[in-house]
């Protein structure tokens, strides 16, 4: 039976009682000024000592005895179809050990997978490649959006280029359009963008029997399990999926690619363990991309700045796959009584988008946030003003204030007032995201009969901290260090729990964390007081023992533990559904001060600001991390990443790290994080997930600052010097 | 300098001696091969990162006699008689970590950590030429080195806290 009660949510001069409807049998939220030993504290990251002395072990440094190599033949043109594939040579190489044709014939990208190889070194395996023999049939191919949307292109699907992703509508925008006092129209341009996370995709395959065991470099073990054995049609309780570190994945290795099934196919037929780790070439071809937009806005106003109307008309690329959409980061962030979307997905001969760090978010906030820009300064108002008057959130409203304060905001002068040749601005944007969690991850706290404690469960740590928040979790209930607890994760034999994105992660499995370790404390607290014959309310849990207050009697956990017939004590919980929160999301803004060089064109982010809520923040340390982490990625979307498509052969210009650019060392801004912890209710922790916020408003903020300091808007990401000083060019042109 | 020396010339594998982490090995590799290659699948040293294979990225940074190397532009005859030292070498015997791996620890100078061994060599390098580096001159140390999960405003106070801890022993 859920508990009806009332919580306290909310802010410092914001808290309200919120009546919410907790789970049965999870613990009571801590409240927000709990007095928390280790939750809530710097505690540096548990996986710390063996990530900088290399002993941590990631799937590309994985081997097994008798492993084998291997590699991938890939289609170069972006549409053709297989004549004649010839592979005896290869496979009649002395090395080689297996050969594997793909089932599909027709490939719609430059490289799709036609053909693999298992050898016993990778130069034998690549060598191999040279020896097959293919013909193709070339294809008429389209890689350019805008071609691909006109009638007559080369088809990428049989149902057409063009799918309408998103249809939605409020109220009569054409009523509130005419009505408006003030009405802007502005189109703005994001480019295809790579995930580039450091550690590539692998899988490392191995059969034993029925048994077949993956190491993966993968945010979602479970996912990859189920997706391997529908493509394998082999049962997925004889999948196991393992993942202990990942470097990186930013929503690339959220679905199996296809190295994974390949490895396994090539580790089956060869009868040994296969490795195929993608080059870093491949990578950027095949694994995943942040689609393009093409966003139109259209946005209408009164005199005061109060939003009437939004128009979105929108399209964009994710290659041969769906799902272009931006219109969605308008959610929770301004309040427009009247809305029309209209959003399209365009396909193209190029590989395929997946989710990147706030899918279609970070896009959706570029254009929304200049469109703000621009109705403020045709209002003659103070860009944030306008936005403190369209927000529906406090808890921004408050963000908003604070940011403002910080990064000095009543410096800023009107668009482009600012003399000589290098011109300073400032730009603001804001953020929602719902981290708040989903239910169904299972954690297992045990107690071993040395007194150890272990929390188990089968979630993904890419790098955000995850195995430190559960020991600091599980250590807080037990009244232990997070350094006591050892946290076991990312196998798909350990109990359930979802994939780590969307800033799911934290809020997901904490809650569980917590819950099962409260089990375990609640069932040694019996345990000790039928054997010493003490009230429970008299018993204490710390210090690996239940101890009688006011005495110096105690048992410990160790003897209980042995005690039972298998020597260990071990508790489970899956995280139950949410209940209500202060706020539906978390909310966030960033601000932004840029130099541009009129000279050079070039941009410098000077500073940041960035004010965060995420609920409970459960380690700062690591929280300023993902906010740090998001903010640069941000600034590397804004200023320097585009993949390049030369659209006359379809063939990706620039699938290396030499010339896909990202933000480095010297191009760091001082970035400034204020925390805002919220009681924000939702889930027995009260955390909410920072990885998605962090990201979403940076590249519009910068934008809007670099527009400030031109007067010029440059309606294209990123904003190279090329850009700029082509708008100041025809911006000049125009003046004349 | 490549010492062309006859033996290591190939064609196919031919010996070759190596001084890594203060210990000789001897290895059977083609000549083409990478310091890298060698490290990595030779000697199972994987904390040394292959990731761009191109000199961008500086994940595969080590050291040779002292010096800051990309690995993965590093021919592994080049190193014959040299000095090299990998993230593996850096903490002492007892595995008692180096300062600035202590540092990046304590400073939460990572995030998914694939390009901490790197960071830190790179940094180890710096600080060996450099032990009090100003703040602009630890940022250019570390130009090299890509983070994508950003971590780089934590790894910059990390190298300056191993800095002045790093001095503070040396005055003691």
């Amino acid at each position: 039976m859920a508990k009806k009660t009332k919580l306290k949510l909310g802010f410092p001069g914001h808290f309200k009682q919120v009546a919410v409807s907790l789970p049965a049998g999870d613990p009571v939220p801590w409240e927000f000024d709990a007095d928390l030993k280790v939750v809530g504290k710097r505690v540096p990251r548990v996986d710390g000592p063996d990530k900088v002395s290399g002993k941590a072990r990631y799937t590309f440094d994985l081997r097994l005895p008798g492993m084998l190599h291997a590699a991938v033949l890939r289609c170069p043109h972006p549409h053709a179809r297989l004549r004649r594939i010839d592979t005896s040579k290869a496979k009649a190489h002395p090395e080689v050990r297996a050969v594997l044709v793909m089932e599909e014939k027709e490939y719609r990208f430059a490289g799709a997978e036609v053909a693999a190889v298992a050898a016993t070194t990778l130069a034998a395996a690549r060598q191999a490649l040279g020896l097959i023999e293919v013909q193709y049939e070339k294809l008429p191919f389209v890689t350019d959006p805008d071609l691909a949307r006109r009638p007559g292109a080369p088809k990428v699907r049989t149902e057409g280029n063009v799918e309408v992703s998103l249809e939605t509508r409020r109220g009569s925008v054409e009523t509130a359009f005419r009505e408006a006092d003030a009405v802007v129209e502005l189109t703005i341009r994001t480019p295809v963008a790579l995930h580039t996370c450091l550690e590539g995709h692998g899988s490392l395959a191995r059969w034993e029997g029925d048994l077949l065991t993956v190491w993966d470099s993968t945010q979602a073990v479970f996912d990859v399990r189920d997706s391997l054995a529908r493509a394998l049609k082999h049962p997925p309780e004889n999948v196991r999926i393992i993942k202990d570190h990942a470097g990186g994945g930013f929503g690339s290795k959220l679905q199996m690619w296809s190295q994974t099934p390949i490895a396994a196919r090539l580790a089956k037929l060869a009868g040994a363990p296969v490795r195929l780790l993608l080059s870093r070439h491949e990578d950027f071809l095949c694994t995943g991309n942040r689609h393009s937009s093409v966003q139109t806005l259209k946005l209408g106003a009164s005199r005061d700045g109060t939003f009437k109307a939004i128009s979105w008309r929108a399209y964009g690329t994710g290659g041969i796959e769906g799902g272009a959409e931006t219109s969605r980061a308008v959610d929770g962030l301004y309040r427009f009584p009247n809305l029309e979307v209209h959003e399209e997905n365009v396909y193209t001969h190029a590989g395929p988008a997946c989710p990147m760090r706030a899918p279609g978010h970070v896009q959706g906030v570029v254009a929304l946030e200049a469109a703000i820009d621009t109705l403020s300064e045709k209002l003659g108002l103070d860009p944030l003003e306008v936005r403190l008057k369209n927000d529906p959130s406090e808890i921004r409203k408050a963000e908003l204030s604070v940011g403002a304060e910080r990064i000095g905001w009543s410096r800023r002068g009107p668009s482009g007032s600012n003399p000589g040749a290098r011109k300073r601005g400032l730009g603001v944007a804001g953020t929602t995201w719902d981290g708040s969690g989903l239910p169904g991850p299972e954690v297992e706290v045990s107690i071993g009969a040395g007194g150890e404690v272990t929390a188990t469960c089968g979630t993904q740590d890419i790098g955000t901290g995850t195995r430190t928040i559960l020991a600091q979790v599980v250590a807080e209930e037990l009244g232990i260090s997070a350094a006591e607890v050892t946290v076991r994760l990312g196998d798909s034999y350990f109990p359930y729990s979802i994939l780590s994105g969307g800033s799911l992660t934290a809020a997901s499995v904490t809650p569980a964390a917590r819950a099962a370790a409260a089990k375990a404390r609640a069932s040694l607290l019996r345990f000790a007081s039928k054997e010493l014959g003490d009230k429970l309310e008299d018993l204490e849990c710390s210090d690996h023992q239940i101890r009688v207050r006011g005495s110096n009697r105690s048992l410990s956990w160790e003897h209980m533990a042995q005690d039972t017939p298998s020597g260990r004590l071990s508790f489970k919980a899956e995280r139950q559904g949410n209940f209500a929160g202060f706020e539906p999301a978390a909310a966030g803004c960033q601000f932004a001060e840029v130099e541009v060089d009129t000279d050079t064109g070039e941009v410098r982010v000077v500073k940041v600001v960035a004010v965060h809520d995420s609920g409970r923040i459960l380690n700062p340390l690591l929280w300023e991390s993902q906010v740090n982490g998001g903010v640069i990625q941000g600034i590397s979307f804004a200023l320097l990443e585009q993949r390049v498509i030369d659209h006359r052969y379809g063939t990706v210009l620039n699938a290396d790290m030499e010339t896909y650019k990202v933000l480095g060392a010297l191009e760091v801004p001082e970035i400034e994080i204020i925390p805002f912890p919220v009681a924000a209710g939702f889930n027995n922790t009260q955390v909410i997930g920072i990885g998605e916020p962090a990201i979403i408003p940076t590249a519009a903020a910068v934008a809007n600052a670099v527009a400030n300091a031109l007067g010029v808007r440059i309606g294209e990401l990123p904003i190279t010097p090329d850009r700029v000083l082509g708008a100041l060019e025809s911006h000049a042109k125009g003046r004349r | 300098m490549l010492p062309l020396m006859a033996n290591i010339l190939g064609p196919g594998k031919v010996p070759l001696t190596l001084e890594i982490n203060a210990r000789r090995v001897e290895v059977s590799a083609e000549p083409r091969a990478t310091l890298l290659e060698i490290l990595r699948d030779h000697l199972d040293l994987t904390g040394t990162k292959n990731v761009c294979e191109m000199g961008e990225c500086g994940a595969c940074t080590v050291h040779l006699d002292g010096v800051a190397r990309y690995a993965c532009l590093t021919l592994a005859v080049e190193a014959v008689g040299r000095r090299v030292t990998t993230i593996e070498g850096l903490s002492s015997a007892n595995g008692t970590l180096h300062p600035l791996q202590q540092a990046f620890v304590e400073k939460d100078g990572l995030q998914c950590g694939f390009c901490t061994p790197g960071q830190v060599m790179a940094a180890a390098a710096l600080l060996a030429e450099n032990p009090s580096p100003s703040h602009d001159e630890i940022r250019a140390a570390m130009a090299g080195n890509i983070c994508r999960c950003g971590a780089y405003p934590k790894i910059f106070e990390a190298v300056a806290e191993a800095a002045a801890r790093m001095k503070s022993a040396r005055q003691d």
